[in-house]
Order: C-alpha cells, then structure tokens, then sequence
C-alpha cells in the first residue's frame, strides 16, 4: 500500500536511518508504476520513458529523496507531472501539424481490449484519478494530494470515470 | 470498484517484466550525462562568442529612458472573455469579479463546429456553438487563478494551459473548507432531491444534524447550477452537502465531513 502519501511528498518527516539504496527503491517501485503508467498512457514504451524520467530525476536528487520518510510519493508525483507535459507537448505538435496527428497515444493502440479503448476516452484526469484509486488503491485524499485536487474533485472524478467505463464496456459487451 | 479494479489490474498486468530495467537505467543516466557535459561545452562557447557582440554596442551608446505614462487601474470587468479558435484558447480578458452566482465567462467560437469549454478545475463542460456565449461557473471555482480551455465537442477538454483569474472584492464566495483536513474527512454519495436546498441538505445529514447546529450556503450561494449547504457547529464547519440543479430544483450528489 502506499499509505501515509502526504508524508511521503512533503518529505518533512526525514527518517533518521540512512536512505535505502537507490537501486531497491527501484526494484521494489517500478513494477506498481509501470502498471499505473502504462494505463495512463495505453503505451508500454511511452510509460517505460515516462518511469524511466521519472527515476532518474529521483536518482539526481536521492541524497535528499530517500531521506524522506516514504520516497514513493514523490516518485509518483513527479511521474505524472512528466506524463502531463509529455501531454501537453503532444497537444503543441499536433496543433503545429498541417497533417491529422494523434492527440493521444492510446489512439494507436492496436489491443481490442474494450478498457483499453474505455480508458482512452476518459479525460486525462479522470483517468488519471480512477487508475490511482482503483489500480493503486490510493484513498481519494491521496489520489488528491498527487493530482494537487480536493479529494472532494478525485471522488467526482472517480464517479464519473466509473460510470464512463461501466457504460463503454457494457455497450462493448452488447456489441461484441 | 471490485469488477472494474480487476479488469484494470488485469490490463495493467499485459505490461509484463523486465529483469534488466536498472541496468537500462543506469545506460541512460550514463548517456545523459555525457550528453550533458558535451552541451555544456557547446553553450559556453556560444555564449561567449555572442556575448562579445552585445557588449562592444552597449557600451559605445546609452539610450535615454522614454517618459513614464501614468496608469490607473480599471475596475475588473464583470465577465471573462475566451475565444476558442478550433486549435487554440485565448484569453482576451482574463481577469474577472466573481459575483454571489459564480463567475461569468464569455465564450466566442470563432469556428463553424460546435466546441467544448471547460474550467479544469469544475470537471464539467459547456458545449458552445459558433458565435458568442456566457456560462456561469460556480464550485471549485473561487478566487484565484483557474485553468481553461475549449476542445472538441462533447468532451471535457484534455490539456489546460490557458488560465482566468477571479477576483472578490465583495466576498462573493464562502471557502469550502471544512474545519479538519480533507484526509480525515468522510464521504458518501447522496441520493436525495427537492426544491429547497437547505430542506435536502438536512435531509441528507439525517441524524448529523443536532439541536443548535446551522446550515448555511458556501461557495456561491446563488449559483443557477450548484449549490453546496454546510453543517456548522459551534462556528466550525463540520459537514457539507452537494448539490445540482435538477428537475425538481436540487439533486444532492455528494456529502462529506469530519468525523
């Protein structure tokens, strides 16, 4: 679990022993936010460069990363501020593109997995907000305190994607 | 979640393992840091080149100061204005006084299509078609600067770079803010509606409500859309019910509170 979140980002509460060694942080993170990752972008390469951002910007800064009490806070958020602007430079080119480019990457993605697809269509922060709760069972405060949103938004977030997912993959269901 | 947190753990799980992800890591990092160490060399050259160039001028002439124009400032206007040109956003009038029904947004689509505009922060979207059109946008929307954008239609718009800023110079807007952290709060879905939000506010509190307590209106009190009723004790919030407008005048949708 990933309990005490906002610890974990504030890192005001420095652990007195000395920080783990980077390389077991990454073994023991990577996985959980590869998952989450790959969710959020529907690409295993772009959420493979996005982690691998992520961790490197937390390997530059370990000295005082991993003197927090819980470093995965931080890994998190940094990772899906870097997916945002990954984002937000997608949005830039495509607007500069004479041609019809993707706005999103799960646009290609060539699974027929109905959520994949279910997923694709929520809005960035819906999706980001039922991956955090559902794949990562954050509480909706600290899914929140990740997204810099009210916990009061996440859960209004939350309900919508649901409901979003629930009928795309019945109208799937019905379809297929 | 239950169902649909097992489908996404099953998606997630497509992405498999790898047993060499740190040693990737650790090329990469090897591989940006020369690449670093050889873009540092190259900035310091340019920068010494061209700054050679500036300099010899800038010394040779001082240009004189143009005289000051004294500025008053205006008053805020009463609405922020948005054009959304079909590719972008822009804020042609960004700051804006909120007034006791939310925040007054004009929205011109200079396009032929039918846009979405959205406030990121509001998590809901008004469909504008071509020309001119106002919306009023009430919660999570109080003073300070706020995320907007248009984007296709149907469809909260993904990517929000553009921002508006509400100003309250008359307190038209009373803070949400319960008297314990967020972390510690309560929540639950509401399932009850009626014509006067206070009516369904007590309602949905059911036996949360003791003698002595109030509830009073936060956030716009007279906005056409949302409404959300606190639960105050003793001076302290303690409790709030959201609501939105529905057939019968308010739908409750959400509650929360400290424990």
């Amino acid at each position: 679990m990933l309990g005490a979140f906002m610890e974990r980002m504030d890192g005001a509460a420095a652990a007195s022993s000395s920080p783990p060694a980077f390389e077991d942080f990454f073994e023991a993170e990577r996985p959980r936010l590869l998952r989450a990752l790959y969710l959020l972008t529907g690409s295993r390469e772009e959420a493979e460069e996005v982690l691998q951002d992520a961790f490197l910007a937390l390997w530059e800064r370990w000295e005082r990363v991993g003197a927090m009490q819980q470093p995965a806070g931080y890994l998190y958020r940094t990772a899906l501020n870097m997916h945002r602007s990954r984002l937000r430079r997608t949005l830039r080119a495509a607007r500069r593109a004479v041609t019809r480019t993707r706005d999103d990457p799960f646009a290609e993605i060539e699974e027929g997995d109905a959520l994949a697809r279910a997923l694709a269509d929520l809005s960035p922060r819906r999706r980001e907000a039922v991956v955090l709760t559902g794949l990562l069972d954050l509480s909706s405060s600290e899914a929140g305190a990740l997204m810099g949103i009210a916990d009061v938004t996440v859960r209004r977030l939350v309900q919508g994607g649901r409901e979003e997912l629930r009928r795309a993959l019945s109208e799937a269901d019905r379809d297929g | 979640m239950d169902d649909l947190a097992d489908r996404l753990r099953r998606l997630a799980d497509q992405v498999g393992d790898d047993d060499a992800a740190f040693d990737r890591l650790r090329a990469l990092r090897d591989r940006r840091a020369r690449s670093r160490r050889v873009l540092a060399g190259m900035v310091a050259l340019v920068v010494a080149v061209a700054g050679s160039y500036v300099a010899y001028p800038a010394f040779r002439e001082r240009p004189t100061a143009a005289p000051v124009a004294s500025v008053t400032s205006p008053q805020p206007p009463a609405a922020a204005l948005v054009v959304c040109d079909g590719r972008t956003t822009r804020i042609e009038v960004g700051d804006v006084v909120a007034r006791p029904e939310g925040v007054r947004v004009d929205v011109i689509n200079t396009t032929d299509r039918t846009l979405a505009f959205a406030a990121s922060d509001t998590d809901e979207f008004h469909d504008v078609p071509p020309g001119s059109s106002t919306f009023v946008e009430s919660f999570f929307f109080g003073p300070g600067p706020h995320f907007v954008s248009c984007g296709p239609e149907g469809r909260l718009p993904g990517y929000f770079e553009q921002q508006i800023h509400v100003l309250d110079p008359n307190d038209a807007w009373i803070s949400l803010d319960l008297v314990c952290p967020g972390s510690e709060q309560w929540g639950s879905d509401v399932g009850v509606s009626g014509s006067d939000p206070v009516s369904l506010a007590r309602e949905a509190l059911g036996d949360r409500v003791r003698p002595g307590d109030e509830l009073r209106f936060a956030g716009y009190p007279a906005s056409p859309t949302r409404r959300v009723v606190v639960l105050v004790r003793g001076d302290e919030p303690i409790a709030e019910v959201w609501m939105k407008a529905a057939e019968e005048g308010w739908a409750g949708y959400l509650m929360n509170g400290c424990p």
